[in-house]
Order: C-alpha cells, then sequence, then structure tokens
C-alpha cells in the first residue's frame, strides 16, 4: 500500500513535469508575438507617403549622381585620417545642441560630461580634431538634439516626412532641428551662405567616410522607402529613451 | 500514510519548479547564452580578418557558424505575422523559411565587404523573461560606436536568437512592416513571386 503511494506520487511529478514545461514554452512564443504587435498595427502614421516617396527617390537620384561621385573625388584627395578629424571637428562644434538637450532632460551628469569634452577636445584636442577626452578620459559623447528633448516629454513623432537633401524626419524632429539652430552659436555669428556651405562640406565629409552603407542597407531591402522610414522611427525611439 | 504520499508530491513539485526557475539556474543560463554569442562572435570575426581565402569561402564559413545561432522558422513566422503565418499551408510556411534564410544570407552576408576593423565588445546579459535573454554589446569602428542587441528565445531546440536589434532598428520589424506593405499591395501570392525573384540573382 505504501509502496503504491510512493508510485503514484512519482507517476504524478512525472505528468506534471512536462507540463511546467511546455506552458513556459507556450508562453514564449505567444509573448515573442506580443513584442511585435499585430501586423495592421500602424506603428509610423504616413500620410504623406506618396510626397515623401518621391522626395526619397529624389535624395537617392542625389546620393548617386551628386553626392557619391563628390565624396569619392574629396577622399581620393584626403587621406581618411584627416576625414575622421574633420568629421570629429564637427562633431566638436555641436556640443552646445548636446549641452543644451541634456539639461532640458535634466540629464546634470551628461551634460557635465559633455562640457568636460567640449572642453579638453577644444584645447589639449586641437579644436576637436582629435577627441582625447574618450582616448584618455574615456567620456563618451551623449548624444541629445531638441528632437529628443521634444520626444522625452512625450511628444510623439506626429507624422513622418522626408526632407530633400535632409533625408527621412517628422514633425517632432523637423522641430527639433529648427530648435537646435537656435542654440548653435554659429547661426547667429555667420552668413547664411557660409552656414549652408559648411553643412555641405560636412555631409560630403561624412559620406566619403561611409560609402557603401547606404548601398547595402538599399540591397537589403524590398520595399526600402518603408524600410527606412521605419528603421529612422525605431532608431529615434531608442534615442529618446536613453 | 495519504498525508506523507501528498507532501511527498508536494515536495516534489516545489523542488522541481524551484529548479527550473532558479535564479542559480537562470544565472548560469545567463552566462551561457553570453558565452554562447561571445565565442561565436570571435569565430566570426577571426575568419572576417582571414586574408588568405576568398570572399565567397569567407561567407560560407561565417553561414556555417552563425546558422545555429538562429531559430529562422520563429523568425519567418515573427515577420509574416500569426495572421499572415497561420493563413499558408506547411509546405509554403516551408518555402517561406527557405526563401527568407536565402535572402537574410545574401543580404547581411554581403557586409563583410564593407566591415573588417571593427571590435566588438559585449556587456553583461539581461533576462527579459523567463525564457528570453538579451544580449548587448557594443561595436566600435573608426569614430563611431554602435550597439547591437541580440535576442535570445529557449526554444524547444535551446537558446537562440529571434531577433537582432542594431541601434534600436529591429531586423524582424522592418522586414514585417515591408512585408505588411507588399502583401497588402500584391497579396501573399505576390510576396512569395517577389521573395523568389529577388533570391535568384545569386
Amino acid at each position: 500500500m505504501k509502496k503504491r503511494r510512493v508510485v503514484f506520487a512519482i507517476f504524478l511529478f512525472l505528468i506534471a513535469m512536462p507540463w511546467v514545461c511546455i506552458a513556459s514554452n507556450s508562453q514564449g512564443i505567444s509573448s515573442l508575438e506580443e513584442e511585435f504587435g499585430s501586423p495592421e498595427k500602424i506603428i509610423v502614421r504616413d500620410p504623406l507617403e506618396s510626397y515623401n516617396r518621391a522626395i526619397t527617390t529624389f535624395n537617392d537620384k542625389a546620393y548617386f549622381y551628386a553626392l557619391k561621385p563628390v565624396a569619392k573625388g574629396y577622399a581620393k584627395i584626403v587621406p581618411e585620417t584627416v576625414r575622421l578629424s574633420i568629421d570629429r571637428c564637427f562633431k566638436n562644434l555641436e556640443f552646445p545642441i548636446r549641452f543644451v538637450n541634456n539639461v532640458l532632460q535634466l540629464k546634470f551628469k551628461n551634460a557635465g560630461i559633455e562640457l568636460t569634452r567640449f572642453v579638453i577636445n577644444s584645447s589639449i584636442g586641437i579644436a576637436g580634431f582629435t577627441d582625447p577626452a574618450r582616448k584618455w578620459f574615456h567620456l563618451e559623447p551623449k548624444e541629445e538634439d531638441f528632437g529628443q528633448t521634444l520626444g522625452y516629454y512625450h511628444m510623439g513623432s506626429v507624422f513622418h516626412i522626408v526632407w530633400p537633401f535632409i533625408g527621412p524626419s517628422n514633425l517632432r524632429d523637423t522641430i527639433g532641428k529648427a530648435g537646435d539652430i537656435f542654440t548653435q552659436p554659429a547661426t547667429y555669428l555667420l552668413d547664411w551662405w557660409i552656414l549652408i556651405a559648411a553643412r555641405a562640406f560636412e555631409k560630403i565629409n561624412y559620406t566619403s567616410l561611409h560609402i557603401g552603407e547606404y548601398e547595402s542597407m538599399k540591397k537589403a531591402a524590398m520595399d526600402y522607402y518603408i524600410f527606412i522610414r521605419d528603421a529612422y522611427e525605431q532608431m529615434r525611439i531608442k534615442q529618446i529613451k536613453e | 500514510m495519504k498525508k506523507i504520499a501528498i507532501l511527498c508530491v508536494l515536495f516534489l513539485f516545489i523542488t522541481a519548479n524551484t529548479v527550473i526557475c532558479s535564479d542559480v539556474i537562470c544565472s548560469d543560463e545567463k552566462s551561457y547564452v553570453e558565452n554562447l554569442i561571445k565565442s561565436k562572435t570571435e569565430q566570426i570575426l577571426s575568419v572576417i580578418r582571414k586574408k588568405d581565402i576568398s570572399q565567397k569561402e569567407k561567407k560560407q564559413k561565417i553561414f556555417d557558424i552563425a546558422k545555429p545561432l538562429f531559430d529562422f522558422t520563429t523568425i519567418s513566422k515573427l515577420t509574416l505575422g500569426k495572421k499572415y503565418w497561420s493563413e499558408l499551408t506547411p509546405e509554403q510556411q516551408k518555402r517561406f523559411v527557405d526563401l527568407f534564410i536565402k535572402r537574410l544570407r545574401m543580404v547581411y552576408l554581403d557586409r563583410v565587404n564593407i566591415y573588417g576593423n571593427e571590435t566588438v565588445s559585449f556587456k553583461p546579459a539581461i533576462q527579459k523573461r523567463k525564457n528570453i535573454i538579451y544580449v548587448p554589446s557594443v561595436v566600435t569602428s573608426k569614430n563611431e560606436k554602435f550597439a547591437v542587441l541580440y535576442k535570445f528565445w529557449k526554444s524547444p531546440k535551446g537558446w537562440k536568437i529571434y531577433d537582432v536589434e542594431v541601434e534600436g532598428v529591429s531586423i524582424v520589424r522592418t522586414y514585417r512592416s515591408q512585408f505588411t506593405e507588399i502583401i497588402k499591395k500584391k497579396g501573399i501570392k505576390g510576396l512569395f513571386e517577389e521573395l523568389e525573384k529577388l533570391t535568384q540573382q545569386s
């Protein structure tokens, strides 16, 4: 009698065991599904889709017929180390944007890091051409912009919009970009055409360091407008969260 | 007597449950997953840095190393979404998985040509749920750093990747919205046709 009960208990246990496993597994697949929502669920509002698609095609052409050849020619003349330095210098000049928006998001520690980085890199780093703050002091840049600040205070993207030459954006980030212009001292010091020329140069320099990336992204996509749009919005959501 | 039997069952049940869910096992699993992706990444990086083999050989080698890490059926299921997936016959499902693997292989192995001088560092794994573990990593290249997140789930065949996020951009999510868009315009059949066309190029 005693034996039978023990056997029964073991039997019950053996029956229960796989159930525990199955329960945790089936919960698995549905919880994975949950993460991505139903396919009909719209994550990006895009009332301007046909306009956006047209501008995306325009930007694509502008890349292949203007920006890329110029950037490639430029890369042939200017060595990579110099181009990387120029890239760092432009980043350093954008310090006010990062500083102001870290403060606006009450990230005072990060604002302090940005200030320290700016002081170190502008002096020892020779106007930001090198990045001793990262190399020697392990201070990483804390990217923030006004679009992210608006997102931090719960403004949604509203709707997607693609700008000629600039690329994918949305209403929030467009307002953000406009706001960032006002936090740049250069805006008040230099003529508009110098600013635009500088922006164009920055873009050429940046592109020269990233040739092949857009191409491979485009190749990876099946509908590259949708791909770029969604990738942009997902990336911004992550940047806002951080 | 009966009491002892019930106690016995209860005891076994509780120990069974705690063994399955205990922190000890979980942290073991976390370090297991972390080491898994670390060692595979190292293997892949050493293949990328090899100079004496052709691009084609490189790609094949990398694919062989990476393949067992991924749960392609689940990835396919998630990108298509439950609704569309369940509308397919088992043969169509299999065909879809094959096409999608082919496509991913073409697209992502193609990048072997662009990358080479990057370094990868891993951060401690995160137990997202009992059956989900995230492993964050940072890829450093030239002036930039970007975050790559490997999302593992405990599949019936062990811990496998069901999604990868690069700077917050999820591969499953971006394919999902593209597939949805194509299905909306051309139907499931159109999606199959497009995948067939795209994977024939090589």
